[in-house]
């Protein structure tokens, strides 16, 4: 481990277990008592929590998103939804008096399909948006700028590569998504950069998979923490202070373990203790080298950032839940 | 009024370097003066309404955040470092008037985690008995006819995928004995199918829909308990079992996956949490399973006598079943009772001599659903 020195910084968590386990219980009685309205203050909470216990140079991060923000994104969203729902059953009535029910199905599947996955991008740049600005540190914002367009674009062909080349581009589409959202974050006025590069790349997932098959299956802890730690040692602010990471493939093997025997065994209860050991694994392992100047330091902010795009996710969520519950 | 001030650090979420000097408290206001990097002089006071935040740090300080005046996706922050000023802030905050919204979160924040707990547990519970009874009860409100969608759908998927028997002097017995036995008030039009199968046993679609395997026939020592094997079934059918089991399951299911892992979705270490609501979800749903079979049961209990046939026939099924578990070594009293779809077999039995002793005392009608003398012969016409 690097040692701490004048310009090296270290991510501290000071999260424990019993406190978000009390967080968690209260929010489970909230949610009972609202008949799950609650669920969105309770994210909220969650996530303040696990902010407000990380801290980097003596300052703590901070969430400034409340749930009665979310909870109007979701009905905003609900606004949007419930029409879209009534013109496809009124499409599916007129439609049976031409054709069969199945081919209908099919028809109207394939046309809400072609009409969703295009709105992905929007909604990953939307929520990227919504959480980096009501992030701050020092009560300076964080604030996204990508543009959904500009996602759906680099996703498509980032898609179509990796599907012509057999997964071969994946690594390469993995870099250039990654420099996205990284390269579209700003801290204030302060940019980033991603240095990563997918031929780097390619041969850890090369080394990794190989590895992992003779291993059959446990190297996969190592290539995944190998991975991670290549995509944060790739960060940069654009005046040269740099990221790194230090995650070992046996703290994701052991904790994995660990979450795996403990939750069922617990019904769950054990879900706040690993998630701290988690946090904790990912974030101490951080560290940033150099000397924030924090008098250049501006805040800027994103006044459309909205919950909207999580609203959306919430109801596809509950409309994942609601579909898994009927087909199975 | 607080007399003097509390050490305290100003963000105004435009330059990232805090001012640090004291927090002071006047009515309604906060007033930081300060010194910004040195030598910048800092001087503002903020209103204490409803809209502000105050809650304490990690480190135990105050942290009151304000909406910044003139942008508004902005706020700002002082930090108040001197905890004891802090306390006598939140006391003076919790009793000034015309802040009652920023007094009842003051009381909510401050107030001991036992203290939330208990009234979150009070209020729940009044909940959950609210939920869990309109769940139960909803499908008062649900037309018979969804019953009989479910069941018509479920019944000839059913029948697809299995052997009918087609003999006409078995379904005409059959027939006639299920028209004869149907209760009087039902809402619902009986129809079955005779399916050629080893496994000795009848069941109910919703609606009506009534399956009958051909070794249930076979293996009968006498109509009767044909007989009573269908009165049960005929309890499901018209207490709506099956549609108030899948209210039922879908009431469980949104509960318990809104309420576990509440707040923690997405976050590393929570994948596995379906497991466990399943669990929680399946044990529900179970139970509820075997109070409809009791429920059943009784309802039969009472056909029955109605018809005047009596529950004798049910009961030597249900003997007969018991012999197939004391045969097989399943002992499904004692903890398994909880994994099971149906109640304990002796106890049923129990429960329906029970019954019957209580039934006693009300005049005994004549059998009012004709037995034909031959059912031996008719039994194995499936063969």
């Amino acid at each position: 481990m690097e040692a701490e020195g004048q310009n090296i910084h270290k991510l501290r968590f000071d999260g424990r277990g019993i406190d978000l386990f009390k967080i968690y219980f209260m929010n489970m009685l909230m949610t009972v008592v609202t008949v799950g309205i609650y669920s969105f203050w309770a994210r909220v909470k969650v996530t303040a929590y696990l902010y407000r216990h990380t801290e980097l140079m003596g300052e703590r991060f901070e969430y400034h998103a409340t749930g009665l923000e979310r909870f109007l994104g979701f009905l905003k969203a609900l606004l949007f939804v419930i029409p879209v729902i009534i013109l496809y059953l009124l499409l599916e009535l007129l439609l049976l008096a031409f054709l069969e029910k199945e081919t209908i199905a099919m028809l109207l599947g394939a046309v809400v399909y072609l009409l969703l996955l295009p709105s992905i991008p929007f909604l990953l740049v939307g929520k990227e948006r919504y959480r980096l600005g009501r992030s701050s540190w020092y009560n300076i914002r964080f604030r996204f700028t990508g543009r959904g367009f500009e996602l759906l674009r680099l996703l498509l062909i980032s898609i179509s590569l990796t599907l012509i080349t057999f997964g071969f581009y994946f690594p390469w589409a993995q870099v250039r998504i990654r420099e996205f959202f990284i390269e579209n974050s700003f801290y204030g006025n302060l940019g980033m950069k991603y240095t990563g590069r997918g031929k780097d790349l390619f041969f850890l997932y090369l080394k990794g998979f190989a590895l992992t098959l003779i291993t059959l299956g446990v190297y996969g802890f190592w290539m995944n923490a190998s991975i991670y730690r290549y995509h944060i040692n790739s960060v940069q602010t654009v005046d040269g202070l740099r990221f790194h990471n230090e995650l070992k493939g046996w703290d994701l093997m052991k904790n994995t373990i660990l979450t795996v025997f403990l939750i069922p065994f617990t019904l769950g209860l054990a879900m706040p203790w690993m998630i701290i050991r988690f946090q904790r694994i990912y974030l101490e392992t951080t560290y940033i080298e150099g000397d924030l100047d924090l008098k250049s330091v501006i805040g800027r902010t994103d006044e459309s950032a909205n919950a909207i795009a999580d609203g959306f996710s919430d109801i596809t969520d509950a409309l994942d839940t609601l579909g898994e519950f009927l087909g199975g | 009024m607080i007399h003097g001030g509390g050490k305290a650090k100003y963000y105004n979420g435009l330059v990232a370097i805090p001012a640090i000097g004291e927090a002071h408290y006047y009515s309604g206001y906060v007033r930081f003066i300060g010194v910004r990097d040195g030598s910048q002089h800092v001087d503002v006071r903020y209103p204490v309404a409803s809209r502000i935040s105050m809650e304490r740090d990690p480190s135990g300080n105050g942290r009151l955040r304000f909406p910044h005046p003139k942008n508004r996706s902005l706020e700002v922050v002082i930090v108040i470092e001197d905890q004891n000023y802090y306390n006598r802030l939140v006391k003076i905050v919790k009793k000034e008037k015309g802040i009652s919204v920023k007094r009842i979160q003051l009381m909510i924040t401050e107030a001991s985690f036992w203290k939330k707990i208990a009234v979150a547990i009070i209020a729940g519970a009044f909940v959950l008995i609210g939920f869990f009874y309109t769940v139960n009860h909803i499908y008062q409100f649900i037309p018979a006819n969804a019953d009989k969608r479910i069941g018509r759908y479920g019944y000839s998927a059913y029948i697809d995928q299995n052997h009918i028997c087609e003999n006409e002097r078995l379904n005409k017995t059959i027939g006639t004995m299920i028209s004869e036995m149907r209760p009087s008030e039902s809402k619902f039009e009986y129809r079955f199918t005779v399916v050629e199968s080893e496994d000795s046993n009848a069941f109910a679609f919703p609606g009506g829909f009534l399956i009958i395997n051909s070794a249930l026939l076979e293996q009968s020592e006498s109509q009767s308990e044909i007989a009573g094997v269908l009165a049960h079934e005929m309890g499901h059918v018209e207490r709506r079992h099956g549609l108030r089991q899948l209210v039922r399951m879908m009431g469980i299911a949104y509960m318990t996956s809104i309420v576990l892992g509440s707040g923690l979705e997405g976050l590393e270490g929570v994948d596995l949490a379906e497991t466990s609501s399943e669990i929680a979800s399946t044990l529900l749903i179970l139970k509820y399973s075997r109070d409809f079979e009791e429920e059943a049961d009784e309802y039969a209990t009472n056909l029955l006598a109605d018809k005047g046939i009596g529950i004798s026939g049910l009961v030597s099924f249900f003997e007969k079943v018991l012999q197939l578990e004391k045969n097989l070594d399943m002992d499904m009293s004692g903890f398994l009772t909880y994994l099971n779809t149906h109640p304990d077999t002796a106890d049923r039995i129990l429960r329906l001599k029970e019954n019957e002793k209580a039934a006693k005392e009300k005049p005994k009608k004549a059998r009012s659903v004709y037995f034909p003398r031959n059912w031996n012969q008719i039994k194995v016409l499936c063969n």
